[in-house]
């Protein structure tokens, strides 16, 4: 149990300090048989991932579902000014959710 | 330059003549308490929230801040609020004000019920209330009949930009309030029983000291509002909420009764000093109630001077009270015995009449926002479907959905009578910087709405299935936050120019993306470029043995393959569909995977649901090398997570929320989700999917057809 959530918290820091991301790099590759956390790719690599993992510049694993990774980043005072400056619609938080399976294919014979 | 004495007094005369003739602010609720009794009435009906955010999609319901055309931002529930104190305001060079206000405006919110409505007003001079209500030419001082209200609610339903929507609204919901009002005075008792008593302490000040008191709810009975009037100046059976003419001076409405407006009930049941008959039936103007009718009551200390207080108590006529007159004596038999009105006494009538101010005042609101249409997917599940325009510059310019009357206020016996105006409303947002397919997380502007030209529907409770044509003011692909609502203007129940509305989230557009893969094999975990018909022509033993990767003398590879006719058609899981040559949403005459480019079609369509499906028909397909045809028509169908990107607050936390799908590049196409043709189908191709995502030949765009409408 220790070992995991060591294993756990040395994941959380790997990827606390990942530079930002862009959407296509991050794909949630579904829910870990039996448990609570997930399992996503960024760059080609897996890392399993829970609920309350921080991914620098995505924002922090809100919740796993069988269908989708939801992350929530709050923006600062600062972000809002920036998109107040461009005439954008202002938010508190951004919620990114990342759908599983998103290629699909069929046989053609 | 001082006046003279002799020119003071004339002046002096004229302003008390004004101050006694004609009721001023002090009469009334005070303006805080009409506030209040509007913002406690919005709030204790939840359905009205509720109604704010899912139909008019306000994201903070109530607490939706919102800008008049002074640029004055308020929230949805203090412009209500606003509206209660506004009724008596008049502005004036830019100024409120009250006085004026009461010496104008607040003339015609008296209503004495026992009198003709045309008599009811201020001494039968003045327009009662029940007619100001509805006086389509309100003067002096701002336009808030209920008709002024239903003006600026249609404008708000269908104005073009989030600014004229905002001000409409902000107009809607200070007209509603300054309704509320009107409704609202009919339980100040002085303008039930024609008072224009001005000095001292009243009900409505002692209510001003206790703002507390302005809470509970009781409610009518709803089948109020479906009585006719049989009154051109009051039309709309909001008359009701003041009189249903069941109180004729004999039969005082009780608690329990729900039947009577509330102008009968504070008339029948409650004094002002000025308004105090010794005998039943003695003011055949106020017969009730009478001091000669009520029964000895509690003894008791003023709650302001401590001194004892003998009161008289009401257990007859109408509702009970305990402390109906206070008596100014503690004895019988002192010469000239008068009665009062004390704190003790406000106190109780309060406990009778501001429930129900709020109650009824929430009528207006109920009755107003009643005409609910429902709105539901078509038939072929897609409410628009638009060709992919490179660079996502396409438009949708017709919507199609049903429709029909879910009214459920007064009851779901209110329908229709004959055909009215509908229009059909697409809020969205458009992106600030690129395609939303390439980039779901760019900017977003604030909201954009395009209104669809108006037709004639009659509109029935059952569904009709309707397209509203957008040519004029199309609704761009490349958009998000995506809200539809319908409007019809026509008779509902009683009411000619009702307003009804549906609101519906969609999600997002959706490009429904498909391709052939079959340019590449997986084979052992590996892929092969099978399309280079170079490096792997057709399999030939012994002399092209090419696709024999393990060299057993079997072929190990195979395509690329040529397919043709696909036909998709989505739908709602719930209720599967298959896709024909006769019913599709969208077709391609075929798809080719050459060595250079493999191709791919999308279109792109509107729905309503997190999940839905596709069914995805292929004629048949031609195996390039050898050119075998398989003539077997194929059908596969699949599951897609509908695309998000709006806004919601979070229950919560209370915070903004923009949730986006992320989306991902395949083989050059950026997407948020893709279904392929490969060879031999999942179990072969799933090792190398990952892998072929970034093959260093990206799909190329085929151009295929939507079904005609």
């Amino acid at each position: 149990m220790k070992r995991i959530a060591l294993s756990l918290s040395f994941l959380v820091f790997m990827l606390g300090f990942l530079p930002r991301i862009d959407a296509q790099e991050v794909q949630y590759l579904g829910k870990l048989g039996g448990g609570e956390g997930g399992l996503i790719q960024i760059s080609g690599k897996d890392y399993e991932v829970s609920e309350g993992t921080l991914i620098t510049g995505w924002g922090t694993i809100r919740q796993i579902t069988d269908t989708h990774l939801i992350l929530d980043k709050a923006l600062s005072e600062e972000d809002k000014e920036a998109l107040r400056f461009q005439g954008a619609a202002v938010y508190d938080v951004l919620q990114i959710q990342i759908p599983h399976e998103t290629i699909r294919v069929v046989p053609t014979r | 330059m001082g006046l003279k004495p002799r020119q003071v007094l004339p002046i002096a005369a004229c302003i008390t003549w004004v101050i006694l003739l004609y009721p001023s602010h002090s009469h009334p609720f005070e303006t805080v308490s009409h506030r209040r009794i509007n913002q406690v009435a919005s709030q204790d009906k939840p359905t009205f929230d509720i109604y704010l955010r899912d139909t008019l999609g306000f994201l903070s319901g109530l607490y939706t801040e919102i800008s008049d055309r002074r640029g004055v931002s308020l929230r949805a529930i203090d412009w209500i609020g606003r509206g209660g104190e506004a009724e008596d305001q008049v502005w004036f060079r830019n100024r409120i004000g009250e006085l004026l206000g009461g010496m104008t405006r607040s003339r015609r919110h008296f209503h004495q019920s026992l009198r003709p409505w045309g008599q009811a007003g201020l001494k039968s001079i003045d327009d009662s209330s029940i007619y100001w209500a509805q006086d389509r030419n309100q003067s002096p001082g701002r336009k808030a009949s209920w008709f002024d209200g239903r003006n600026s609610y249609l404008s708000a339903l269908l104005a073009p930009t989030e600014q004229q929507r905002g001000e409409s609204f902000a107009e809607t919901f200070q007209t509603l309030g300054q309704v509320m009002h009107l409704v609202a005075d009919t339980a100040s008792i002085p303008h039930a029983r024609d008072d224009i008593h001005v000095f001292g302490r009243t009900l409505e000040s002692f209510v001003a000291e206790n703002p507390d008191l302005i809470r509970g709810f009781i409610d009518f009975d709803k089948s109020i509002l479906q009585q006719p009037t049989g009154d051109d100046r009051a039309p709309v059976p909001i008359a009701r909420l003041w009189d249903t003419n069941l109180y004729a001076g004999t039969n005082p409405p009780g608690d329990s009764e729900r039947q009577t407006g509330l102008a009968e009930f504070t008339n029948a049941n409650f004094f002002t000093e000025d308004t105090i008959s010794k005998n039943v039936f003695e003011n055949p103007a106020l017969p009730l109630p009478a001091i000669n009718r009520l029964v000895p009551g509690p003894i008791e200390a003023d709650p302001r001077t401590g001194k004892l207080a003998r009161y008289l108590s009401k257990n007859r006529d109408g509702v009970g009270i305990t402390h109906m007159v206070r008596v100014s004596s503690l004895f019988d038999f002192t010469p000239d015995v008068r009665h009062l009105l004390d704190d003790r006494v406000y106190q109780d009538y309060a406990g009778y009449l501001l429930p129900r101010a709020v109650g009824y005042s929430a009528g207006i609101l109920d009755y107003f926002f009643r005409g609910k249409i429902k709105i539901e997917a078509p038939d072929r599940f897609a409410y628009a479907l638009a060709t992919y325009q490179e660079g996502n510059t396409g438009s949708f310019t017709k919507m199609r959905f049903k429709v029909s009357n879910d009214t459920d206020y007064p009851n779901t016996n209110e329908n229709t009578q004959g055909p009215g105006q509908m229009w059909a409303v697409v809020r969205y947002r458009k992106s600030l910087s690129g395609n939303l397919f390439e980039n779901p997380f760019a900017n977003l502007s604030e909201p954009y709405y395009a209104v669809s030209a108006p037709r004639s529907v009659d509109l029935s409770r059952g569904s009709q299935e309707l397209v509203f044509e957008f040519s004029a003011n199309s609704i761009p692909t490349n958009s998000a936050d995506i809200f539809l609502w319908v409007v019809w203007q026509g008779k509902l129940g009683q009411e000619d120019g009702a307003i009804m509305v549906g609101g519906k989230d969609l999600l997002e557009p959706d490009p429904l993306t498909f391709g052939n893969g079959t340019d590449y094999d997986c084979f052992q975990q590996s892929l092969y470029h099978v399309a280079d018909l170079w490096a792997f022509p057709p399999y030939i033993w012994p002399t092209q043995t090419q696709r024999d990767v393990t060299h057993d003398n079997v072929q190990d590879l195979f395509g690329a393959a040529i397919v043709n006719g696909h036909f998709i058609k989505t739908y709602d899981p719930s209720a599967p569909q298959v896709a024909t040559p006769a019913w599709f949403d969208f077709t391609v005459a075929q798809q080719q995977a050459p060595p250079t480019s493999p191709q791919y079609s999308r279109f792109v369509l509107l729905q309503d649901q997190p999940v839905y499906a596709f069914s995805w028909r292929q004629n048949n397909s031609v195996d390039v090398p050898t050119g075998i045809p398989d003539t077997i028509p194929r059908n596969y169908a699949f599951y897609v997570y509908g695309n998000v990107n709006d806004f919601v607050v979070d229950p919560s936390t209370g915070a903004l929320t923009r949730r986006v799908t992320s989306n991902m590049i395949y083989r050059g196409v950026p997407t948020f989700s893709m279904y392929i043709s490969v060879v031999l189908g999942p179990p072969r191709f799933t090792p190398c999917l990952s892998a072929s995502f970034l093959l260093p030949e990206p799909f190329t765009r085929i151009e295929g057809e939507l079904a005609p409408e």
